[in-house]
């Protein structure tokens, strides 16, 4: 069982992900929490609507947020999904996702990203981090809070140490 | 220059801290091979032909006579006393071990030092002319805007895993001396009526495929610079090819979007981030520029101190070649800019002993302020030194071996450290560098020929900026066997030109003879003012293919 870290706490993850439209014909969306692939979410969200409060999407790293602009707001959960943990892209959208768009939901990370990214992760705006169950959490708590301090701008301090310093 | 404050300090602590654990967990199986690759990167540490090397940021080459001092600690201590200094200003170790890193970061961090962002796909250390801040030509000192470029580049958390590395480069001068036109990011300091600002050039840069910057702003609000910056790297991170390392710069989208086009992302991301609080304010860059104000000069006379400099030519030779060749204009009088020439015979062009370089702290601290500034030609300047000390100095420096008047000449080259040190080389570059300074030893000679950059890469990484000196040279791997092609004509300055390729490559024991053969179709055809390159553009470069490729043998 994958852990989930949410304010540096492990909490209990309610979400299933799911990988593509094959896994979903053979899901019943009407109950559960479920991540849809974003092609799948956007048909499934102009259909039925039923049990839309619990239905999430997840985004690769090529994710065009346009597309997504009209449901951004309504989404309880916002998955990226990291490829390969030096695919950076994902930084770079999840900042935009609470910059640029506002998403006020929850953004989480997925797939592969390292322990030592989850620091930046979460300045970039992620809230909660899906990890494999053999990582330590006391040594990804440790990761979390490498910096007390930072020179930037980020969706966790818009103001950048310039404008701080005394 | 600039001085760190609370906040400054612990984050490099921090930093350093987060390095220790991540290197004791590598160290204890807890990370793998490939996921610490990027985070030693990061660190400036590489693993290497023979032990790792370690990269040291020297941030747009200012260093002071502690700092040197520390680092001459560092290589008696950690290594094998010498250290190297590198094409973008930085200082390189080259047999650290990796356990001990940790402790040399911290050691480091005592004097306000680090190794962050010196290599990686990450945003580099930001460079610029070694003369800043005393440049005759210099229409605003670059430093301040460079310190506030290296404290948002400085662990910035949406760019530290982009499609590849990152260079940025700032210019204040009128003449060109920190190749803007071959940065990921280059900035020239502009004045609009009474605004300063930046023209931008993006999409340059040399290795595999080298570019020439393209302009996408001709004037940008220096209070707008992070948001700018923020955005077009933003369009990298998201747009930048990552399916192939070497289509992964950023020239390469640039070139595939056109320059035009990029600009137009660039705008439109920009301006739904303009207004955001990374907008610069008066404070901050009166704050930045506060920490490069003058140092207390004396008022002197140029027109004295000039008469009796020429005296001590006339009656020193030796000197007045020093004099000539390794000492510049200093925009006030009185005063001259002296470059240490790390470049004698023998010597791995920019590699430096713990004794030379104290000595150098000492120098400092006489003779200019206690602040030295490294170079991208991988020499080291002293920027303020009174003209009525020159002499004093240059006795000093003769028997450290600083003296070799020799900078701005062929023998001056920029060199990387090649197949004798570096894991990616195809070829070896010291020696090649070594047996052209032996061809050459003939200081009238090399006079005559008047300014001539000559640039040695030990493969197309282009760490030696062999396209971008008059003559160029790029070690090529043949069958396991190491050749040489030459390339002429390139230009890093103002008229930014890529060199082209002479012909088929050399062996290494043909290369002073090579060499010699086009400096003699330049003696031969220069008018009596003209510098190599003029004569290149105005011969064009068949002349030299034919001499060179003559079947005389």
């Amino acid at each position: 069982m994958p852990k989930l870290i949410k304010n540096g706490e492990v909490i209990d993850n309610q979400w299933s992900l799911i990988r593509d439209a094959e896994e979903l014909t053979n899901t019943d969306l009407s109950s559960g929490y479920w991540v849809l692939p974003f092609d799948a979410f956007s048909s499934v969200k102009n259909g039925s609507g039923n049990n839309s409060e619990k239905i999430g999407v997840w985004l690769s790293s090529d994710a065009n947020l346009e597309s997504l602009s009209p449901y951004i707001q309504q989404l309880p959960l916002i998955c990226i999904d990291f490829p390969a943990f030096v695919d950076g892209r994902g930084f770079s959208i999840a900042r935009t996702l609470k910059e640029h768009y506002e998403y006020a939901g929850e953004l989480r990370a997925t797939g592969h990203f390292i322990q030592d990214q989850m620091h930046y992760l979460h300045r970039c705006g992620i809230d909660t981090f899906d990890i494999p169950d053999d990582w330590s959490v006391d040594s990804v708590l440790q990761s979390l809070n490498d910096f007390s301090i930072s020179y930037q701008a980020a969706v966790d301090e818009p103001q950048p140490l310039f404008r701080r310093r005394n | 220059m600039y001085v760190y404050d609370e906040h400054d300090h612990t984050i490099i602590r921090e930093r350093v801290k987060q390095f220790r654990n991540q290197t004791n967990r590598y160290l204890a199986g807890e990370i793998k091979e490939e996921e610490f690759l990027p985070l030693r990167l990061q660190n400036g540490l590489y693993v290497q032909r023979l032990a790792p090397m370690l990269r040291i940021a020297v941030p747009y080459g200012m260093l002071n006579a502690r700092q040197l001092r520390k680092i001459a600690h560092i290589t008696r201590h950690y290594d094998k006393g010498y250290c190297h200094i590198t094409t973008r200003q930085n200082i390189q170790l080259n047999w650290p071990k990796l356990e001990e890193v940790p402790d040399i970061l911290a050691e480091l961090a005592e004097v306000e030092m680090h190794a962050v962002q010196t290599s990686g796909n990450c945003i580099r250390n930001v460079t610029t002319d070694q003369f800043a801040g005393v440049a005759t030509d210099e229409l605003i000192d670059p430093r301040p805007y460079c310190e506030i470029i290296r404290q948002w580049s400085t662990f910035h958390p949406e760019f530290a895993f982009l499609p590849r590395k990152f260079k940025i480069a700032v210019s204040g001068t009128a003449e060109d001396r920190a190749a803007i036109h071959f940065h990921d990011i280059g900035l020239q300091i502009v004045k609009q009526d009474e605004n300063t600002g930046f023209k931008v050039f993006v999409g340059g840069g040399l290795g595999r495929t080298p570019v020439i910057g393209s302009v996408i702003r001709d004037f940008l609000p220096e209070k707008d610079l992070l948001t700018y910056l923020e955005a077009i790297l933003r369009i990298y991170n998201l747009h930048g090819r990552r399916d192939n390392k070497y289509k992964a710069r950023i020239k390469i989208l640039v070139k595939a979007k056109t320059p035009a086009v990029f600009a137009e992302m660039v705008e439109k991301e920009w301006q739904t981030i303009r207004d955001s609080q990374s907008l610069l304010t008066d404070r901050e860059i009166h704050r930045a520029k506060s920490f490069f104000t003058e140092p207390e000069y004396e008022q002197l006379d140029e027109l004295a101190a000039n008469e009796k400099l020429q005296k001590l030519s006339a009656e020193n030779k030796a000197f007045g070649h020093w004099l000539r060749q390794n000492v510049s204009k200093h925009r006030l009088n009185g005063y001259r800019a002296v470059t240490l020439s790390l470049k004698p015979t023998g010597i791995a062009p920019g590699d430096i002993t713990d004794s030379q370089l104290e000595l150098i702290a000492d120098l400092s601290e006489q003779y200019s302020f206690g602040e030295v500034r490294t170079t991208h030609e991988q020499n080291i300047v002293l920027a303020d030194v009174p003209c009525h000390l020159l002499f004093d100095l240059w006795q000093k420096i003769v028997p450290a071996g600083f003296a070799e008047a020799n900078i701005g000449t062929l023998n001056d080259m920029i060199c990387c450290p090649g197949g004798d040190f570096c894991s990616l080389a195809n070829a070896k570059s010291i020696p090649v560098a070594e047996a052209i300074q032996r061809q050459f030893s003939d200081n009238d000679y090399l006079y005559d020929l008047g300014n001539i950059n000559l640039n040695i890469s030990g493969c197309m990484n282009a760490c030696g900026h062999h396209h971008i000196g008059d003559i160029g040279v790029l070690g090529v791997d043949k069958k396991g066997q190491e050749f040489y092609q030459i390339q002429l004509g390139g230009n890093a300055g103002n008229q930014a030109a890529l060199g082209k390729v002479l012909g088929p490559a050399f062996g290494r024991e043909e290369m002073p003879a090579i060499i010699q053969k086009i400096l003699d179709v330049y003696l031969e055809n220069r008018t009596a003012e003209e510098e190599f390159s003029q004569t290149y553009q105005r011969i064009g470069i068949e002349s030299f293919k034919e001499r060179v490729y003559a079947k005389a043998h």
